[in-house]
């Protein structure tokens, strides 16, 4: 019988689920979904929607749980994990700093404010931290937790990052001159770094669209990759508008 | 030792399967008779209750096979185990008590 629809959708629901979850109960589950919804009313058709919904959130919040707090201490996931949830927050302070806004702190103020002899430290520290975790955590992300990441796909992307940084140092070298000294390494490696963290992230993504086996990804890694590239993209995007009149050759540009 | 209760949805499954083994949707219905219509599960619900009581041994999984009072799908059908039994037993008991001590204390609400 060829699949409705309203079917499709209903799978692509359970899809949401953990892989461990539809493994166990999967194909009972779609079965009970359509014995539910046959000759149900539309409200009764979105409550059966909404109750997946709510129940595909609870099982990936107790899988992620699991995963990684349930186990030791030194678990491995669970410093990478630490590691994801500091590296976010200081790549969309980074962001807003060089947008020039003033990132909303709220309590964490104080320890960043001009009055404090050691905000400008503390500032930097996250700028440093932020940028030495980034690869880390991203192949951690990109590898689904383990160890080993492909290197046949980070040597792509670090070429494809390469690609986009090439212009930008074109730009330079013909506007700023091919001085040593007043060439910025440290900013082109940043450019460089950022957009090969991004296509690695990314590239599995656009390999499953094209496949078309969106139905049924991950969604643990979807959801971190989707949460690690965004900021990632801005950040980037910051810093070359922001940095572009340096490029160009502007005088007296920091 | 801390008694541990039954959660309300892991009890009324269990009560659906102790008389016979049910695929998902048929506990579903058994559970919305059995509670005058009082709880009804949808899927996601029952589900994470199943693979939880999957995991912990309340139920198994029994062979999948075609009900003759729905179409032609073959589904899945689950059985309550020993433990399952047992759990649901305590519980009863435990409700029984409950029913007693109300009765005892005079509470009018009780039949």
């Amino acid at each position: 019988m060829k699949e409705t629809q309203l079917n499709k959708f209903f799978r692509f629901l359970l899809s949401l689920y953990p892989a461990s979850f539809r493994s166990r109960v999967g194909d009972s589950m779609m079965q009970a979904v359509v014995d539910s919804l046959a000759g149900s009313s539309t409200v009764e058709k979105l409550n059966i929607a909404g109750n997946l919904f709510a129940g595909a959130a609870v099982e990936n919040g107790k899988a992620i749980y699991a995963k990684f707090m349930r186990e030791p201490i030194f678990n491995k996931h669970r410093i990478y994990l630490l590691g994801f949830l500091l590296v976010v927050p200081g790549i969309l302070m980074i962001s807003l700093l060089v947008l020039g806004i003033n990132p909303p702190l709220g309590p964490l103020d104080p320890y960043f404010s001009a009055d404090n002899p050691l905000g400008k430290w503390n500032a930097l520290a996250v700028v440093f931290g932020t940028v030495l975790l980034l690869p880390v955590v991203g192949v951690w992300i990109a590898t689904g937790g383990g160890s080993k990441p492909d290197f046949r796909s980070l040597l792509v992307a670090a070429g494809a990052g390469l690609f986009l940084v090439l212009p930008l140092i074109a730009l330079q070298l013909v506007y700023g001159g091919l001085s040593y000294s007043s060439f910025p390494l440290v900013m082109f490696t940043i450019l460089w770094l950022l957009p090969t963290v991004a296509i690695y992230l990314a590239a599995p993504l656009f390999t499953r669209l094209r496949q078309a086996e969106m139905p049924m990804f991950d969604p643990l890694s979807f959801a971190l990759r989707i949460a690690a590239l965004l900021p990632v993209a801005i950040m980037w995007l910051a810093l070359v508008k922001d940095q572009m009149p340096c490029f160009l050759g502007v005088p007296n540009c920091d | 030792m801390k008694e541990k209760h039954l959660t309300p949805a892991v009890f009324h499954i269990l009560l659906a399967l102790s008389t016979e083994e049910r695929h998902g949707y048929a506990i579903m219905k058994q559970v919305e008779e059995d509670s005058l219509g009082r709880v009804k599960m949808g899927p996601g619900t029952l589900y994470g209750s199943i693979k939880r009581m999957l995991d912990s041994g309340l139920i198994e999984e029994s062979e999948a096979r075609i009900d003759p009072k729905m179409d032609d799908a073959r589904r899945i059908y689950y059985k309550i185990s020993g433990s399952g039994e047992i759990a649901l037993k305590d519980e009863l008991r435990r409700y029984s008590h409950l029913v007693k001590l109300t009765r005892k204390l005079g509470l009018s609400f009780v039949a």
